[in-house]
């Protein structure tokens, strides 16, 4: 027994009432259950009460007022001796545009964690406190490029004709002497100053002052950020088009800069797809595996990779990964591969060997698939050990990234090398 | 039973003098008898040690470059010289030096004399070979036997002809990498495999560089 309680009579009926839990059904998701208690995240206030509310906000008010207080007739008189009219006029339009209420509320020291240590309403920036502040926040002008050297020494001069313009000197001027050659302009204070002042770039209507250039990175297209973020205004065309009327390509062609023609130009196809499961203690959750490839017929390959509860979803995904992921792959005389490589993922091992013109793709569908995406002509292929169509795909791509380009293996080697069928046929192969 | 065995002269047992000067009894010539040299065998072909060496020079090399060491030491064989000066011809090495246990001076590998070989520093010598590297990659990234030390392998010129153009040979496969080379022992020294059907000449295949 708690020693808290009072011991009570066994028969008597308890003042307290019980607390019942109330223990329902058990649920499998997050969802409140609507049979809950509902309890309001306000309190409820009956139709009669208005007036409380009324009186809550006058009292409010009233307090505001005492602790701002109008200007008396006296004060203003007082003022009227220290101001012009129009500072007069000006103070009383300030006071009459700031709510005493919300000055209270408000304008008060704050005393939470996050505030500071000392009073400060950063009306100024103080150096040594602040961060500095970012040097430009507009747009980057695209033609901006660095000063030519000579450009640079006129810019310096300029800025140095002007100090000594506006601080004229007499023409005895003893720079021999140390104390009065502090004072010579420009000074030693100018030099560093014209480090921030001078600009050292151009841009389309002339040199771009320092304090309106970014110093991160100048060459910087206008809203890169924008785009990546996915926030910013949409590149190229403004209304949905017709060919994408659900704005599935928005944020890749965004991201990318890609048009709508280019992208349905590239070849882009699933080559696997499978439904995959995730056992969890709430049972097994299928979703559908989609593996793209995408090719742009020139010598460009990639491989998207994608999972997602809808079949459509995944496959989508998958198409614009594999547009991402696209890059060069080498190819000898645009039709073929570089000799014979190898590629290996897991137990795949996939062996491609380059054929004269005229070959054809003779190999597997997978690697086929591949082949013509990235334009090549002329493969043989062999898939000698295990034939899992994944692994397969990832281990041409590798097979095809892994390529050894004979005349960097020239250069390795130290030695001259020459194509013996551009030679034999005068370059026309 | 065990000083009958050491009673009996192996020479005697083949009925061969001590002092052999015939070249047919190369073999079994006393050590002293050095002016017999592999161009008095027979069949013209160099002194055809163990391969089990190449073979370690081989797997060593791979590991040198997968470590990225810019030396690195192999025996000093008349074999492995050749083959070393075979792999710096063909441009997978930048110096081949004979030095002893410790390396000789980085800064003088090319203009470097090493002293002389003599029976008492015989045992100590080292071939110092200098790794090539070419964007971050190793020129000689792996190399491998051809012929074992259980079975060599010889090949004629045509077979040599064939394997050059890529296509198989006596069930060896061919050329088909670009950058691939074919290193051949011949009596003309250890060649590589194109040079080979240049100068008409077959020989045993050593190993393959990549």
């Amino acid at each position: 027994m708690s020693v808290s309680r009072p011991a009570r009579c066994l028969l008597s009926v308890p003042s307290i009432p019980r607390l019942h839990p109330r223990l329902g059904p058990r649920t499998f998701h997050t969802t409140p259950k609507l049979a809950e208690r509902r309890r309001p995240r306000y309190t409820s206030i009956k139709a009669s009460d208005p007036a409380l509310i009324e009186a809550q906000r006058k009292a409010k008010v009233e307090q505001a007022r005492e602790t701002f207080k109008a200007y008396t007739a006296e004060e203003k008189e007082f003022l009227a001796k220290q101001y012009t009219p129009e500072q007069l006029a000006a103070i009383e339009a300030g006071e009459k545009a700031i709510d005493p209420v919300d000055l209270d509320a408000r304008g008060v020291i704050r005393s939470d964690w996050g505030s500071l240590t000392y009073v400060d309403d950063f009306a100024t920036r103080r150096p040594f406190v602040d961060k500095k502040a970012s040097a430009f926040e507009g747009p980057v002008d695209p033609n901006a490029r660095l000063m030519t050297l000579e450009e640079m020494s006129l810019a310096d001069a300029e800025y140095e004709w002007n100090i000594i313009q506006q601080n004229p000197q007499e023409k005895d001027f003893p720079f021999d002497d140390p104390v009065r050659r502090a004072e010579a302009r420009p000074s030693r204070t100018d030099l560093l100053k014209s480090f921030d002042e001078v600009p050292i770039t151009v841009g389309s209507h002339g040199p771009i002052s320092p304090k309106h250039q970014s110093i991160v990175a100048p060459m910087l297209p206008i809203g890169i950020e924008a785009a990546v973020d996915g926030t910013g205004k949409q590149v190229g065309d403004e209304e949905a088009d017709v060919r994408d009327p659900d704005g599935v390509y928005d944020l890749l062609r965004r991201q990318t800069g890609l048009t709508l023609d280019q992208i349905f130009e590239y070849r882009v196809k699933i080559l696997v797809q499978h439904r995959v499961v995730n056992q969890t203690r709430l049972g097994k959750i299928q979703s559908l595996y989609c593996l793209a490839i995408c090719g742009n017929g020139e010598g460009r390959l990639g491989i998207g990779e994608a999972k997602g509860q809808e079949t459509e979803d995944a496959m989508k995904n998958a198409r614009i990964q594999a547009i991402k992921n696209m890059k060069p792959i080498p190819r000898y005389e645009n039709r073929t591969i570089y000799g014979e490589v190898e590629g290996k993922v897991s137990a795949v091992e996939v062996k491609l060997m380059s054929r004269p013109p005229g070959f054809g793709l003779r190999c597997q569908h997978l690697i086929f698939e591949m082949a013509r995406a990235a334009g090549i002509q002329d493969l043989a292929a062999r898939v000698p050990r295990s034939r899992n169509k994944m692994n397969t795909v990832k281990a041409t791509y590798q097979a095809l990234m892994k390529q050894r380009i004979p005349d960097e293996i020239a250069r390795g080697l130290g030695k001259k090398l020459v194509d013996v069928r551009k030679v034999y046929y005068g370059g026309r192969v | 039973m065990q000083t009958a065995i050491r009673q009996i002269n192996p020479r005697k047992l083949l009925k061969l003098p001590y002092n052999s000067s015939s070249p047919q009894n190369y073999l079994l010539a006393p050590a002293r008898a050095s002016h017999y040299t592999w161009r008095d065998k027979p069949d013209n072909h160099p002194p055809t040690m163990s391969l089990v060496i190449l073979a370690n020079v081989c797997s060593h090399l791979q590991n040198a470059s997968k470590a990225r060491l810019g030396l690195t030491s192999v025996p000093s064989t008349n074999m492995i010289l050749t083959l070393s000066l075979a792999l710096q011809a063909s441009g997978f090495l930048s110096s081949v030096t004979r030095g002893g246990l410790t390396p000789p001076p980085l800064d003088a590998l090319s203009t470097y004399v090493p002293e002389p070989v003599t029976q008492e520093n015989i045992s100590t010598r080292r071939l110092w070979l200098g790794m090539k590297y070419y964007n971050n990659e190793p020129v000689l990234s792996s190399m491998g036997m051809v012929s074992k030390p259980t079975k060599r392998i010889w090949m004629d010129v045509d077979g040599l002809g064939r394997i050059v153009k890529g296509k198989e040979a006596g069930f060896v496969k061919g050329l088909t990498r670009p950058g691939e080379c074919l290193f051949v022992s011949t009596d003309r020294g250890v060649m590589e495999a194109r040079d080979c059907v240049e100068r008409k000449v077959g020989g045993m295949l050593l190993c393959r560089v990549l």
